[in-house]
């Protein structure tokens, strides 16, 4: 199986429920800013509604040429046009996404070495690591799982590896000399009274978005 | 697109833990059962995948029609027959997209209005519901009862699947509502020897 190249080192994770009515308007200072992907992830919306709202963004992220990947929807990520599929740590594998699409990005969360090398097997482009600092989004996966964890991670796996979970852009430059080739996030995009300095800031933190 | 048969067992596992869902498929076959169609509200994508490709192959094998409920993506993963959509879902025409012409898509109806907007969308039969008190899924409407389900099955065109607290028991008056035929769950699941009560309902339906 061909893997994708991946070529971004920011990955902006949606939450409606964070964001509320400033979604669209966050996502689309984002890609004017530079961001170079987004990741929808909504668990509370219906197909129906999630559908629409993949549309739009993608409609958004167009402009820029920023990619856009569906979180575990291989038929809402077929629907709206998007890029590629991130899978959850109980979704959906590469070979059902590229027999289905070949051109499409497919990323997968991993919670432990054995798991990210699985997701390399699996023929995944780039895997998902994390808690790696205290987040209040990932409190059900337990304690962080902290640089060191990450670095072990990214020694194991020839593929990408981004960092998330409580990253900050101080704390963007502790994953990459950890060995991550980027990092994703929800709430200081989500939760942002001024995303575009944001942005910024991750992108001299992280040389690149 | 496939005859569609007039016997289907929709497999739960939300309602009762004694089956899972790939042993209520195994009871309805041997029940001599026309359609399943796989449903599960909480499974993560990778596990409804693999229990439904266990599933499709089974009813490849026994000439079964094989439908997933809300989920287009795991229907296209598991090379299911088609899918059955209710009003939040995938919108119909966008299934449709995904799916093609061949393959079977059926939408949700509670009303006159609805099937009839199912039909224009492209459904290619409608489940109208429920037609009893059910405790298969909170409802918060009334029962529609058969007189209302006759009217749905003369405003479309194409068959009408009626649902919602359908056994052996009643089944007689729901087909005498014209309707082209049957989904059941509870009746089955919750009857002591399943396979047997499928074969007792589908001799009354096709007596019919």
């Amino acid at each position: 199986m061909k893997r994708r190249k991946i070529d971004f080192g920011l990955m902006v994770i949606t939450d409606i429920g964070l964001a509320g009515g400033n979604l669209m308007s966050l996502l689309k200072k984002a890609c004017e800013s530079g961001v170079r992907c987004i990741q929808i992830r909504e668990k509370i919306l219906s197909d129906a509604e999630l559908l629409l709202l993949c549309k739009q963004i993608k409609n958004i992220a167009l402009k820029s040429h920023a990619y856009v990947l569906i979180n575990d929807r291989l038929d809402i990520a077929l629907l709206s046009n998007s890029d590629g599929i991130h899978s959850s740590s109980n979704g959906i594998k590469a070979k059902d996404i590229k027999k289905q699409s070949s051109k499409m990005i497919t990323g997968k969360s991993v919670h432990s070495i054995s798991q990210a090398k699985e997701a390399e097997r699996d023929g995944f482009d780039y895997i998902l690591f994390g808690p790696v600092f205290r987040t209040p989004s990932k409190v059900r996966y337990g304690n962080p799982q902290g640089l060191e964890k990450l670095s072990r991670i990214c020694n194991s796996v020839k593929i990408p590896v981004f960092a998330v979970g409580g990253i900050t852009p101080l704390r963007a430059e502790k994953c990459l000399e950890a060995g991550a080739s980027g990092v994703a996030a929800i709430r200081p995009f989500m939760t942002s009274g001024n995303i575009k300095k944001i942005i910024k800031d991750f992108e001299s933190s992280l040389g690149s978005l | 697109m496939k005859k569609l048969g007039r016997l289907c067992v929709i497999t739960d596992t939300s309602i009762q833990k004694k089956y899972t869902h790939f042993q209520i498929a195994l009871m309805a076959i041997k029940g001599g059962v026309d359609i399943l169609q796989f449903r599960d509200k909480h499974m993560g994508t990778a596990e409804m995948i693999d229990t439904a490709i266990q599933i499709r192959r089974l009813c490849n094998k026994k000439g079964v029609t094989f439908l997933v409920n809300d989920r287009v993506d795991i229907a296209l993963v598991s090379g299911a027959d088609g899918v059955h959509l209710g009003k939040d879902d995938i919108p119909i025409s966008e299934a449709r997209r995904l799916l093609g012409s061949r393959k079977i898509i059926g939408g949700t109806a509670h009303s006159v209005n609805e099937a009839v907007l199912c039909e224009k969308n492209g459904a290619d039969y409608i489940g109208f519901g429920h037609i009893y008190p059910t405790f298969s899924k909170l409802k918060p409407e009334k029962p529609k009862g058969v007189n209302y389900l006759r009217r749905v099955v003369q405003a479309v065109n194409v068959p009408v699947i009626a649902i919602g607290g359908i056994g052996v028991s009643n089944i007689e008056e729901v087909m005498k509502s014209g309707v082209h035929g049957v989904a059941v769950i509870g009746s089955v699941v919750k009857s002591k020897d399943p396979a047997n009560t499928v074969r007792d309902i589908r001799e009354k339906i096709y007596a019919f």
